[in-house]
């Protein structure tokens, strides 16, 4: 040690302590990059995006092709899954599958964030009495089991891709008017929109900057989660005979096509169903990944 | 107390008229009357069996008569079954699915619960992750192609199990499994990430820090609240019950309520699609109505009175 | 070989975050006798509550490292205790009470259930644990208490839970208490009703306390010794007297500094500039120089041992090397 050590240090030459905070968005992204599965379910649903996008027109058949005279032929180099019983390229029907079940999964839900979002926002910001009656009508339609009410839409509307999105659509917007609801007026009470209102930003400015910003993170969440719940829902009715018609295709009415031959034919089961278990795993996946990134009271600092 | 039990009930009341008049709307909705159909009926035929079934009224009188026999739980006459009455058709096939049901339901809260909480107490061990991924797998799986895997394994590749049909306990087990994989894992999943959710808080470090040992942590204190969302879920467990008897009854050709209603889809059988969706509708309002009553009693915080948030 | 009641030994705590393992504590020596208070003052964030926690063990185990040091209690390592060696221990030698008494009771238990469970844990039946929760809420100074051993905690004020979460503390006469920011979250004549009751506490119960404050009236009011943390580590340590009236660390003074003073109100409140690091960015050489009025050289890449200033009055800063002093002369 000499004495120079003990010089004083100038200002200058110290540190700087200040770190720019990480962006929630970056630290949302950070996060994901962690959490494998989430990841997983990312690349599975881009997967399967892709396919539904440009899988069909890549095809050497059409959905509707039949050619009775090679039904029900197993998985081999002309048809990579098979055929069905109408000599249909399983291959290619389920390539259509995953547009028809993608579309009607995103479809239906963004009426459901539309009709959310819309009804939700409205009820919390007017408050008091609209906002009171607004959600007994909720809390009444959540009583309710919707699945019947959809499969009575369907019963009426007659089965369709169209009335599959609409029925869908406008059934499950009740939790999304929860959700966008319930944020919304907690942001009210938070201090710093307290605080934005005492400097005099304007109703629209609180809403843009404060409002908006953290209302999409739950809503993207919600969206995530309801996509996969919309693809089972058609499923479900795909089953019951009340999906899409004949001969277009969803993963749903193949698997359930694929039931009734499982036993002499299981890969007529098997790949539509993969399919749509993957989809779900993947979509599944991501929605629990981005709720762990996007909660920004989710702070995994702590590290539990 | 009593004030908010009658008011409750009312509430449901209100609802039921609601959901009566909803269903009632859309089953008008549809273009044409319920006989025309698919093959032509003779003329005559059809105004005989319109008289019959007082399709010719005013929709108005149509709509107060069928409120006037829902009132008195009279939902009227089977078009597709002459002879038959939707109570009948309800009378007959409620008890199996009853059955299917409650063994169902209690199978699901039974292993969801137990399960979730021994994947949060093991927490990152081998045990949570295969337990999460049964869980996962469960919820990914739709329950149709479930139940015909279990049926292609159980009682074709290894017959120990009858594939269909509702003769005695053997035949419970199936479909029970099918029907309640899918809430089952649900519930474990909740169940492990609302316990997970109370084992971070603030008491159970008190409780930690008074050397409270960790099987009492977990089964006394961290359980307690972590069971209240599963409480509320059962609402909407009983109405997932429901709609999936409808694909589970009907694969394993149970003559429960579930495959009555699937084949009146089928058939176009109006009167029953309404009968029955009224009824199910009953059902779950009413299982809703019985949590609400016993949640106040598992949560200390919660007054029946001021239990809607405001 | 160890006579101290407490004593922590270079302890370093990490914590396993995505951003990276995080040095939550650094290298903190700490020890207390039977019987005696003992303060720990510092900014939020610097370690006090880890250190705390450590000796609990009550950090998250996944999450948690105890990368250095050791950790005796009676003599014993505490680090080599299992959960249920540990759990023999909690509550009957040593308790904690919480910053927060609105979450820190559970909110489904009755307070009879919570109180009574830490005595039945100990062998006591029902009965006597009845009949020993009446007693301990009567000691802290609650009104009808068999009325309250049957609500739920949401049923009674802040400052009534805080005084039945120090009833469940003292229920089995530990020999340690540990206070993390008892009053913190009280209104300030709730505050000293409670200062006052543990003060009394102790006294009857002959226990020590460590108690965790970033109040400095707080501790002069309560302890004996007091340990001075910023960042994580600690930077000075003595009697309450030598603190508060002949500080050696100018992270110390500056505390002290920031304190309005009634009888000088013509005093100007300098505080300290700048805040305190980021734990992910820690400067390099002595934590605290880059807010450090006479900061050194030295003090930019070297940590600065500990010092003794008079006989268990210690400092971790440079000013105080013995060769600095040679060259400068003191001032």
């Amino acid at each position: 040690m000499t004495p120079d050590d003990f010089a004083p240090l100038q200002e200058a030459d110290k540190e700087t302590l200040y770190v720019p905070p990480q962006k929630l968005r970056e630290r949302g992204w950070q996060q994901m990059k962690h959490n494998k599965l989430a990841l997983w379910g990312l690349g599975i649903v881009i997967i399967m995006t892709v396919i539904a996008l440009f899988g069909p027109l890549l095809a050497p058949y059409s959905y509707a092709d039949q050619d009775l005279t090679m039904a029900n032929a197993w998985p081999g180099p002309d048809h990579w899954f098979g055929t069905d019983s109408l000599g249909r390229d399983l291959f290619v029907r389920v390539l259509y599958g995953a547009r028809i079940s993608l579309s009607i999964g995103l479809v239906a839900s963004l009426i459901n964030v539309c009709i959310g979002v819309l009804y939700g926002g409205f009820a919390a910001l007017s408050g008091g009495r609209t906002d009171r009656i607004m959600m007994h009508i909720v809390d009444v339609l959540y009583s309710i089991p919707m699945l019947l009410y959809v499969i009575l839409l369907m019963v009426v509307f007659k089965p369709g891709l169209i009335n599959i999105y609409l029925a869908l659509g406008i059934a499950y917007w009740l939790n999304m008017a929860r959700i966008v609801r319930g944020q919304i007026l907690s942001l009210k009470q938070q201090d710093y929109v307290m605080a934005a209102r005492s400097c005099g930003s304007s109703t629209w400015q609180i809403l843009r900057r404060h409002m908006i910003p953290n209302c999409v993170g739950p809503i993207i969440v919600t969206l995530t989660l309801s996509i996969p719940d919309a693809i089972f829902t058609e499923a479900f009715l795909s089953f019951i005979g009340l999906g899409v018609s004949a001969p277009m295709a969803s993963w749903g009415v193949l698997a359930s096509e694929g039931i009734n031959s499982m036993r002499s034919f299981p890969f007529q089961l098997l790949f539509p169903a993969l399919a749509l278990c993957l989809t779900m795993l993947g979509f599944m996946f991501l929605g629990d990944g981005l709720r762990d990134a996007l909660d920004p009271q989710n702070d995994k600092e702590g590290g539990r | 107390m009593f004030l908010y039990i009658i008011k409750r009930i009312g509430g449901a009341i209100v609802v039921l008229w609601a959901v009566i008049t909803i269903t009632f709307g859309l089953m008008h909705a549809i273009p044409g009357g319920p006989f025309t159909e698919e093959k032509k009926l003779p003329p005559a035929v059809l105004a005989n069996i319109e008289e019959r079934y007082h399709l010719n009224d005013p929709l108005l009188t149509q709509y107060g008569d069928y409120l006037k026999h829902a009132a008195v739980l009279d939902l009227g006459p089977s078009f597709k079954y002459p002879g038959q009455t939707v109570n009948e058709i309800i009378a007959e096939s409620m008890p199996v699915s009853a059955q299917l049901g409650l063994i169902s339901l209690l199978l699901a809260l039974g292993t969801g619960v137990t399960a979730g909480l021994l994947a949060a107490w093991r927490k990152n061990t081998w045990m949570d992750y295969a337990l999460m991924l049964g869980a996962t797998l469960g919820v990914s799986v739709p329950s149709f192609i479930l139940a015909a895997v279990l049926i292609q394994l159980f009682a074709f590749t290894w017959p120990v199990l009858p594939a269909a049909m509702w003769k005695g306990p053997a035949y419970v087990i199936l479909p029970a499994l099918a029907l309640a994989a899918h809430p089952t894992a649900f519930i474990m999943r909740l169940t492990r990430s609302s316990v997970l959710d109370a084992l971070s808080q603030d008491y159970i470090k008190t409780a930690r820090s008074r050397g409270i040992s960790t099987r009492r942590l977990l089964c006394h204190h961290a359980l307690r609240n972590a069971l209240l969302p599963v409480v509320s879920y059962i609402g909407p467990l009983a109405a997932a019950l429901l709609t999936g008897s409808f694909i589970v009854e009907s694969i394993f050709a149970i003559p429960g309520l579930g495959r009555h209603f699937v084949t009146s889809i089928y058939n176009r059988d109006y009167t029953v699609i309404l009968g029955i969706t009224i009824f199910y509708s009953f059902l779950i309002i009413f299982m809703n109505l019985i949590i609400d009553l016993i949640y106040p009693l598992l949560d200390p915080r919660i007054r029946l009175q001021n239990h809607k948030e405001g | 070989m160890n006579h101290h009641l407490l004593s922590i030994d270079n302890l370093s705590i990490s914590f396993r975050t995505y951003r990276g393992v995080l040095e939550a504590t650094h290298q903190v020596s700490l020890v207390v006798d039977a019987g005696e208070t003992v303060g720990i003052v510092g900014e939020s964030g610097c370690g006090k509550s880890v250190t705390a926690h450590a000796v609990m063990k009550l950090l998250p185990g996944d999450s948690a490292i105890y990368s250095s040091g050791h950790i005796f209690w009676d003599g014993r390592d505490i680090r080599s205790l299992d959960e249920r060696a540990m759990n023999r221990l909690r509550g009957r030698d040593m308790a904690m009470i919480f910053q927060d008494p609105m979450t820190a009771l559970n909110p489904v238990l009755t307070i009879g259930d919570q109180i009574e469970e830490g005595l039945r844990q100990h062998h006591l039946d029902r009965q006597e644990a009845r009949q020993k929760a009446l007693s301990l809420l009567r000691e802290v100074g609650i009104t009808s208490p068999e009325r309250r051993l049957h609500q739920y905690p949401h049923e009674l004020s802040g400052g009534m839970r805080q005084r039945c979460l120090i009833a469940m503390a003292l229920s089995c006469e530990p020999r340690l208490l540990f206070a993390d920011e008892p009053t913190t979250a009280l209104d300030v004549t709730t505050e000293a009703q409670v200062l006052q009751l543990l003060k009394k506490m102790q006294a009857e119960h002959q226990m020590a306390v460590v108690l965790i404050s970033h109040n400095l009236g707080v501790i002069a009011q309560m302890c004996r010794r007091v340990y001075v943390m910023y960042a994580g580590a600690v930077v000075e340590t003595g009697r309450v007297e030598d603190i508060f009236d002949h500080p050696a660390h100018p992270y110390t003074k500056g505390l002290l500094a920031s304190l309005p003073d009634p009888a000088h109100k013509d005093k100007v409140l300098t505080g300290i500039a700048g805040q305190a690091p980021d734990l992910f960015h820690m400067p390099s050489g002595c934590r605290f120089y880059p807010r450090c009025p006479r900061a050194m050289r030295i003090c930019a890449h070297m940590a600065p041992p500990v010092y003794e200033r008079e006989i268990g009055h210690t400092a971790a800063c440079w000013l105080f090397c013995p060769e600095r002093e040679v060259c400068h002369g003191s001032h």
